[in-house]
């Protein structure tokens, strides 16, 4: 069912899942923008949280000018792209993967299903939650002032090595986002594995080089920790190799792959609302 | 059922939803956050070595402690509260020939009870397991520390209630309570040991009431507080409650005499 959209031309078909997304998510900011309270006081609050990690991680510092090879603005600068990871996972996947489970039940699946459109694209693009959209601005403008703080050059070349795995970073989270809400269709309460991604994303709050022995290769082989955070920052420090980012290019090619393989599966077990 | 009435038990949902956000962010910061302070604490003290007062072992101790000890002495009330105004059970609370002050109460001493029961054992049997992870604790402090805990938990019940009764003026109640709680995560002892902040913020955590559930049972656990801390510790706590109880009170009789006028 995953394959059934019309064969048109390649850029045709981005185009129109373009304006597809476009059509999504102004209707759910339309509908957000009823609380705008809501919103502002949301905004507020990650403010509040930003300026409360920077703060916190300030503490260590106090004994020691780095810690295990990093310096306080160096420590800033993943803190920054860690609220901009987290944020976009709380924009734009939560609120899809937290429905998936409603879906189900709720036999919205099948109609989904019946719609001319990936299925894949309608269940993790549908929704998009207002309130986190700030922290990405908030994040990057933390990075930003960290990097001036830090006062060295930013190159062109780390630049170019940060967009490339920082777009690593982005797939490996939703390709675990959509292979965890492909477990939702055999039957497993969705809330859970919600809590479960945010615990493992809490993890890169911190580069890995912060945590050690088997907590450390855990973060760095098996839970994607490592490449989510740690290694788009050691890029805009200018501490990546060639070799690092082909590698992450193809795990997170690789991913985004086996994501989808893994939610085709799943469809094929799917039985339907009356099963 | 009109579609209007549907529609707005769509926009109540949601907004429940919403509210529910910041609940799971702190319990998954409260389940996950004290380890990983554990493990950059323990990288800061391979780092800088004597510059630091606390040793590898008093900081394992610490955190592990942390994470059974918020579990203990945390408070989702102000949220279970918001949830039954909503619903209109606050209404039936209301009805019932008790204080709804006592029947939250009870329903969090089940709560606390249940992890009690779950955390305090694992802890122990992780002293066993592991050699790194000890207490000396004398028979007296163990039961100072018994007594914090019960104290802090007392306190922040009493806290999440207080804060409770503004929604019956706000609708943002929620991310109020979750401003306090996070300029608490500073000065509780939970982003580091209370002993370890910079002067300023360490004095105003030892008069200010976060650390009373968190801290002060926590420094007692590893051994780093004096019989005279210690007292002065339960002092505040003993202060602070006073304080939040007389505001209760109060809130509780002004907010009680708005919600009638709202819904009758």
């Amino acid at each position: 069912m995953a394959g059934r959209s019309p064969s048109l031309p390649g850029g045709q078909r981005l185009r129109r899942y373009l304006r597809l997304l476009r059509i999504f998510w102004s209707a759910t900011v339309q509908a957000e923008l009823e609380y705008r309270l809501n919103f502002l006081s949301n905004a507020l609050l990650s403010l509040f949280w930003l300026v409360w990690a920077a703060l916190g991680v300030g503490v260590y510092f106090r004994f020691g000018e780095t810690v295990n090879g990093w310096s306080y603005p160096e420590l800033l600068v993943v803190m920054g792209w860690f609220f901009a990871v987290n944020g976009l996972r709380q924009a734009v996947i939560q609120p899809n993967l937290g429905r998936m489970t409603e879906y189900v039940r709720m036999g919205t699946l099948d109609f989904v299903l019946t719609k001319p459109v990936n299925s894949q694209f309608m269940v993790s693009f549908r929704h998009l939650g207002i309130y986190n959209l700030l922290d990405p601005l908030l994040g990057i403008g933390l990075m930003v002032a960290a990097l001036i703080w830090r006062g060295e050059m930013v190159s062109v070349i780390d630049l170019v090595g940060w967009v490339v795995l920082g777009a690593g970073a982005l797939s490996v989270v939703y390709a675990l986002a959509v292979a965890i809400q492909s477990l939702a269709l055999w039957a497993i309460g969705g809330e859970a594995l919600d809590d479960l991604l945010q615990g493992v994303v809490e993890a890169g709050r911190f580069p890995v080089q912060m945590y050690r022995g088997f907590v450390r290769a855990l973060l760095t082989f098996a839970l994607p920790v490592a490449v989510m955070t740690t290694f788009p920052v050691e890029a805009l420090l200018g501490r990546t190799t060639l070799k690092l980012v082909v590698v992450v290019t193809l795990v997170a090619a690789a991913a985004l792959v086996g994501a989808s393989l893994v939610w085709r599966l799943s469809l094929r077990h799917y039985r339907g609302a009356s099963a | 059922m009109t579609a209007r009435s549907f529609l707005a038990l769509i926009k109540t949902e949601t907004a429940v939803a919403v509210e529910y956000r910041t609940r799971i962010l702190i319990w998954v910061l409260s389940s996950v956050f004290p380890l990983l302070m554990l493990a950059v604490w323990l990288s800061v003290e391979q780092t800088s070595g004597d510059r630091l007062p606390w040793s590898r072992g008093e900081l394992i101790g610490y955190y592990f402690a942390a994470a059974v000890v918020s579990q203990l002495t945390s408070s989702f009330l102000t949220w279970a509260w918001d949830e039954d105004m909503r619903s209109g059970a606050l209404s039936f609370r209301l009805l019932r020939p008790m204080h709804p002050f006592f029947q939250y109460l009870a329903r969090e001493v089940g709560f606390r009870l249940v992890m009690a029961g779950f955390l305090v054992p694992s802890l122990v049997a992780a002293t066993f397991a592991w050699d790194d992870l000890t207490y000396s604790l004398t028979p007296a402090r163990g039961l100072l520390v018994i007594v914090t805990v019960l104290c802090g938990f007392l306190l922040n019940v009493l806290i999440s209630m207080t804060f409770a009764t503004a929604a019956f003026w706000s609708t943002q109640m929620a991310n109020l309570y979750s401003l306090w709680w996070g300029a608490g995560a500073f000065l509780s002892g939970w982003i580091a040991p209370t002993e370890l902040l910079p002067a300023p913020v360490r004095v105003a955590s030892y008069l200010l009431p976060f650390r009373s559930s968190m801290g002060l049972p926590l420094d007692i656990l590893v051994g780093r507080s004096t019989a005279a801390q210690s007292t002065a510790g339960l002092l505040v706590t003993a202060f602070w409650f006073l304080v939040f109880t007389w505001a209760f009170t109060r809130l509780w009789r002004a907010g009680l005499r708005h919600y009638q006028a709202v819904s009758g």
